[in-house]
């Protein structure tokens, strides 16, 4: 019994250290700043913990995590992160899309569009980052987010529909990025 | 085929914003996973799901300072597993009635007081929970956070009770324990609560029972009190049974891979923190 838990052990171990990164990038998409995605991906990290015996065991622990993630996120991330990121100065642009190309125009692009994913609702949010960033189809994207694949479908073509509304976003995508 | 080629059509369209997106996400300082951190905190999710009596409180879940690759030479993995024969039945597992062991046994305020462990078997399969369930009935326990018979399939449950002078036992905490859940290095879950005795009353008193379990290669567990005072638990001498006060052992308990340890602070103590110390 020893061996198996001292093997278990370093399962995970492996598990967090070679997922860390990864789990860091889409938690900073979902909750757009360090600090929270930093608590995000350990609060997941910590509820798969307790089921690594079960998650360890699956065919697809990913879709676990990321289901736990998801959820997680949910719970703690969708309200704090308007306020976070919301400009001190215009609560104008706390709801739904910016109405001012200037100020988004002048901004750095990529606050520009983690600005944007802010804005977006939550779940639109989820299925954006899901979707185009984890790069997952539409049924894993519906399992981690524990709803049906058209709600995925849905909610990403709105989230879509408005990041491209960003005045900025035209020119990023034209010029490709910054790199 | 059809959503496949809708999806993968619908991934080309914005792959322009999947770019943006991967810039975006390149701009998180990774760090370092903060491996120990998150064993501290899955450990303590894992705690809290045991019970403890309204008075009572988890005061610590595990420590990970052992979780080394490295294997140590005293984690008892020598041990010869027995031969399987035949599977051995529910009440051979102790299913319908627990094992129980006595852990702690002292006299304060001139009453005498006792910690005893009941360790129940899991049952196999749904004929067994409900039985289990109905035998727990009659010993008046109810495991917490069970619904139906059929949650306790595949767990056994701990039982802790604190008995004080003629009082009724009183059921002090609750867990269920599953394949894996096997404590090792110096891996520590606790719990404080006051000892009901005396004219202390439970609302007020000072968390001065500490009960918790450690690995069985555990040699000492020190409880530290508010004024800084310490009490070592430790193994008992060889041959020691049950005569006469075992406060502040180590003691292993019939059914459960961790054994258990019980620290009692003086009156006025309150507890502040625990450790394995050996």
């Amino acid at each position: 019994m020893g061996d198996r838990k001292q093997a278990r052990d370093e399962e995970f171990q492996s598990f967090v250290i070679g997922r860390w990164p990864r789990l860091m990038r889409t938690a900073f998409l979902l909750t757009g700043e360090q600090h929270a995605a930093e608590d995000l991906v350990q609060t997941t990290l910590e509820q798969v913990y307790v089921a690594w015996r079960r998650v360890g065991a699956a065919d697809d622990p990913e879709a676990y995590v990321r289901r736990v993630m998801i959820n997680a996120h949910a719970r703690k991330h969708r309200r704090r992160l308007k306020e976070f990121l919301a400009p001190k100065d215009d609560s104008g642009l706390t709801h739904e899309l910016p109405d001012s190309g200037d100020r988004i125009a002048q901004a750095d692009d990529r606050s520009a569009l983690l600005m944007a994913l802010a804005q977006l609702p939550a779940r639109q949010r989820e299925a954006v980052v899901l979707r185009y960033w984890e790069d997952l189809s539409e049924s894993q994207a519906a399992e981690a987010m524990g709803c049906s694949v058209g709600a995925v479908k849905s909610n990403a073509a709105k989230g879509i529909a408005k990041l491209r509304a960003i005045p900025g976003l035209a020119d990023m995508v034209t010029h490709g990025g910054r790199k | 085929m059809s959503a496949d080629r809708e999806t993968n059509h619908d991934m080309a369209t914005h792959r322009d914003i999947a770019l943006l997106l991967a810039e975006a996400a390149d701009e998180v300082e990774i760090g370092i996973a903060p491996y120990q951190a998150v064993v501290r905190g899955g450990r303590r999710r894992k705690t809290r799901r045991w019970a403890v009596a309204s008075a009572a409180a988890l005061v610590i879940a595990g420590s990970t300072g052992a979780l080394a690759l490295a294997r140590t030479t005293d984690d008892g993995g020598d041990r010869v597993a027995p031969v399987a024969t035949q599977p051995p039945t529910a009440e051979e597992r102790h299913v319908y009635e627990p094992q129980r062991s006595t852990v702690a046994r002292g006299v304060d305020h001139g009453k005498e007081w006792f910690v005893t462990i009941d360790v129940w078997g899991a049952p196999k399969n749904a004929v067994e929970a409900q039985n289990q369930r109905n035998a727990m009935s009659e010993y008046g326990v109810t495991p917490t956070g069970t619904r139906v018979a059929s949650d306790l399939i595949g767990k056994g449950w701990v039982f802790g009770h604190l008995l004080v002078g003629d009082g009724p036992p009183t059921t002090v905490l609750d867990g269920a324990v599953e394949k894996g859940d096997s404590l090792s290095g110096k891996d520590i879950e606790a719990f404080a609560m006051p000892l009901e005795s005396g004219n202390s009353h439970t609302a007020g008193a000072s968390h001065r029972l500490v009960i918790g379990k450690v690995a069985p290669t555990a040699q000492q567990v020190t409880c530290t009190w508010n004024d800084g005072t310490t009490i070592k638990a430790e193994r008992p001498a060889p041959g020691t049974g049950l005569t006469g006060g075992i406060e502040d052992l180590i003691r292993p308990v019939d059914g459960s891979q961790p054994d258990w340890f019980v620290c009692l602070g003086a009156e006025g103590k309150s507890f502040k923190s625990v450790k394995v110390t050996k």
